[in-house]
């Protein structure tokens, strides 16, 4: 009996200590807060507001949540967050914009979203915050220090079919994502392969892993949608026009069936359907990031930044045997790579805008950026200043015997938004996507499905009276 | 002795049970697997069947934060369960209290528009969550019912109210109008039919109710997506937070939808014998 008892206060003992464990706070040590008071701006100027934040479920969140309290210490300003996965935070966050209820001070967004949010004035330009004295210590701040192609794709003058670069900024990058080839070093040496320059190389290289090695020479994203385009299939049409195609014409007429499109597409479709895995039709990132991540294709053109994956010996097959390139060039024999940078932005409904601009200026600060690196993977870096960082060289400069680092920086010299702004450009992503099923199940030829579909979304851009 | 035909019949019925089984139970087993491995184990290939289990995903769950360096994550797991519980328990025992009334009046009951009330009601099921979901935000928003357990239990109606109206209705019609009348010559006024003849004898339909609406709320997605907020989501939005962006910690996830499966396997089984009566009322018999 008495035995029980002890057993039952050791069980709700148990219970009640998982329950009320809390991970051990990172340490507040007063050096963090030196830090950012040396900044010539008072940050207690805002005392006693409240903010929320919304953001998306990413390691650059992970970094910020630990540090709320730093923040609060430092500027007696409240904050109250959020974190969805990204579809479902984009649902949530588009309710609240298009309501103007400013339920989020500070948003997640990115240079796509921001050509879906500036049109109908749902975020505010924030030039006007970096050039206010009160708000902003520039010299502290270094705003020179984010990547310049970075801080230019956040840029936007309002104009549908072009202005990137241009006008005022509507968000500062957290990170860059941009895309580059991965491939495995192992077996490329084991069977003397070159590392592919050109398409016609990558298709050449892609069969030859699949013959030798016997596994699928390179996966790519599949699924019917929007998000299958935009990373190593963009990239390489891209390239393979010298960087001079685009989805339209300078009357946003769709050119998808312009005849190096058609040319391009048909090779890297014959490419998957001969080398790649034989579910591409249903392949999500994860699916193509893990694929290669287990060891199971040969070459994989996608997000840079998934190396951290593929350089995890605790879940990868492949730590260690991967070696990094540029994406294949073109006839004039550069990449034209696209890019896509995650980025903070201010909600114009919020009340209190000024909170909202300390919050991000302490959030994108060199060292707030240097610890999501360093703790959180938060890779790459947007500030030169990070990626400069000994400990954090030490980790990126090792991946691929230092190819991945290079590679990295030499793409960011042509690295941009290869997307055009307009409004609709998910439901056009979706149909080129589409397109490129028809080819691949070889119920069209790429010449008709992309005629098509340059058919179809002149058609949706007349009936969102984006074109005449 | 059973004859040759007999027994190869029952073989081939006991080995296409066995398919059957096999394939209805594969995902939930699957899914168990997956919460028992480490990273490289879940996205090996071939799948593995044989590995180390551990138990750091489940560790995870309830610490809020994953043991190693691949990943750290805070869903706030234990906080999420909690309000499903609160939510789904109070969105079917409000719609009981509504819908015991209305099924009645309308099983039992002539008036006017009797039909096309039932149907109006039946109508809210047929509408798309969208269209209830903007204005709901709004109205929540300066009614100070976002991010509320009320305010959810109250859009919750719209998923359990009109199924249940329904359901008992139909029970209720099932108990024959004869023990209804000795009762009322017995003296039994309408609210003393329903409370001593026509509750007690639809008891199974109800417990299959309760279940089934239960159920339907703790798998509810977009309404507490859109109404709820980090205090107040139930289960189903904490699971895909282990989405993340260079990584799906699908280890994790897997251990949290085990848990959240939990509740409804265990109220199936405590209720199973008035499942199968329950779902059986009202066929032709």
């Amino acid at each position: 009996m008495k035995l029980r008892r002890r057993w039952l206060t050791a069980l709700v003992l148990t219970v009640a200590a998982l329950l009320t464990w809390q991970p051990p706070a990172v340490a507040q040590d007063d050096a963090a807060l030196d830090y950012y008071r040396q900044a010539k701006i008072n940050w207690r100027q805002a005392e006693g507001q409240s903010l929320t934040i919304g953001l998306n479920k990413h390691p650059f969140t992970e970094s910020l949540l630990p540090l709320i309290p730093e923040f609060r210490k430092l500027t007696g300003i409240n904050v109250e967050y959020l974190i969805l996965p990204e579809a479902e935070y984009f649902t949530k966050l588009v309710a609240d914009l298009s309501q103007q209820r400013g339920e989020f001070s500070v948003i997640m967004t990115g240079p796509m979203r921001n050509w879906q949010y500036v049109p109908p004035d749902w975020i505010l330009p924030l030039d006007d915050f970096l050039n206010n004295a009160k708000l902003t210590d520039k010299a502290w701040y270094k705003q020179d220090d984010f990547y310049p192609a970075l801080l230019s794709a956040n840029r936007w003058d309002g104009t549908i079919g072009g202005g990137v670069g241009k006008g005022p900024l509507y968000s500062i990058p957290v990170l860059e994502e941009s895309y580059i080839l991965a491939y495995r070093k192992d077996l490329f040496d084991q069977y003397n392969i070159k590392v592919p320059t050109n398409l016609a190389e990558l298709a050449a290289a892609a069969r030859e892993i699949k013959a030798k090695a016997g596994i699928p020479g390179i996966v790519a994203r599949g699924t019917p949608s929007v998000a299958s385009m935009g990373t190593g299939f963009i990239s390489g049409l891209k390239s393979y026009t010298d960087g001079q195609w685009s989805e339209f014409d300078d009357k946003l007429n769709a050119r998808f069936h312009d005849p190096r499109s058609v040319q391009y597409t048909d090779a890297w479709i014959n490419m998957i359907r001969e080398s790649g895995p034989p579910n591409w039709a249903n392949i999500q990132w994860y699916d193509a990031m893990e694929m290669f991540t287990a060891g199971q294709a040969g070459m994989i053109i996608d997000a840079d930044f998934f190396a951290a994956s593929y350089e995890d010996p605790k879940k990868s097959k492949v730590a260690g045997k991967v070696g990094y390139a540029l994406a294949p060039a073109g006839p004039g024999g550069k990449t034209y790579a696209g890019l896509w940078t995650w980025a903070l932005g201010i909600n114009k409904a919020t009340k209190n805008k000024d909170a909202a601009w300390l919050f991000i200026e302490w959030a994108t600060a060199p060292r707030t950026l240097l610890n999501a690196t360093l703790n959180y993977r938060n890779y790459n870096p947007s500030r030169a200043s990070v990626t400069d960082d000994a400990k954090v060289k030490e980790t990126m400069g090792a991946w691929g015997d230092g190819s991945y680092l290079r590679t990295v920086q030499k793409n960011l010299e042509t690295a941009k938004v290869a997307w055009t702004p307009q409004p609709e450009r998910a439901r056009m992503g979706d149909i080129w996507a589409r397109a490129l099923h028809e080819i691949y199940f070889q119920r069209m030829s790429a010449a008709d499905a992309l005629k098509k579909a340059s058919a179809e979304v002149d058609k949706v851009l007349k009936e969102a009276d984006i074109k005449q | 002795m059973a004859s040759p035909a007999v027994r190869t019949r029952n073989v081939v019925i006991a080995v296409a049970a066995l398919i059957l089984l096999l394939w209805t139970v594969f995902p939930f087993i699957w899914i168990l697997l997956t919460s028992l491995k480490q990273p490289n184990d879940i996205i090996s290939v071939p799948p593995k069947f044989v590995f180390t289990p551990t138990f750091d995903n489940y560790a995870a769950l309830v610490m809020g934060e994953q043991r190693g360096q691949y990943a750290s994550t805070r869903p706030d797991f234990p906080l999420f369960f909690l309000n499903s519980m609160i939510i789904s328990v109070g969105a079917v025992a409000l719609s009981l209290l509504a819908a015991i009334p209305a099924a009645y009046a309308l099983a039992r009951f002539d008036f006017p528009l009797k039909n096309e009330l039932a149907f109006i009601f039946m109508s809210f099921r047929f509408v798309p969550f969208i269209a209830f979901v903007i204005p709901l935000y709004l109205l929540y928003q300066k009614f100070g019912l976002y991010n509320t357990h009320l305010g959810l239990i109250l859009a919750y109606q719209l998923i359990t109210l009109p199924f249940t109206i329904w359901m008992l209705r139909s029970f209720f019609m099932e108990v024959p109008l004869e023990i209804q009348e000795a009762a009322t010559i017995d003296g039994c006024s309408w609210l003393g039919v329903l409370m001593r003849v026509i509750l007690p004898l639809s008891m199974p339909g109800i417990a299959v109710t309760v279940i089934l609406g239960f159920m339907f709320c703790w798998n509810a997605f977009n309404y507490p997506l859109m109404l709820a907020g980090r205090q107040t989501f139930p289960v189903t939005v904490g699971a895909i937070q282990f989405i993340s962006y260079e990584q799906v910690l699908w280890g994790q996830m897997a251990a949290a939808t085990i848990v959240a499966a939990l509740p409804q396997l265990v109220l199936s089984l405590m209720v199973q014998k008035y499942i199968v009566r329950g779902l059986t009322m009202g066929a032709v018999r």
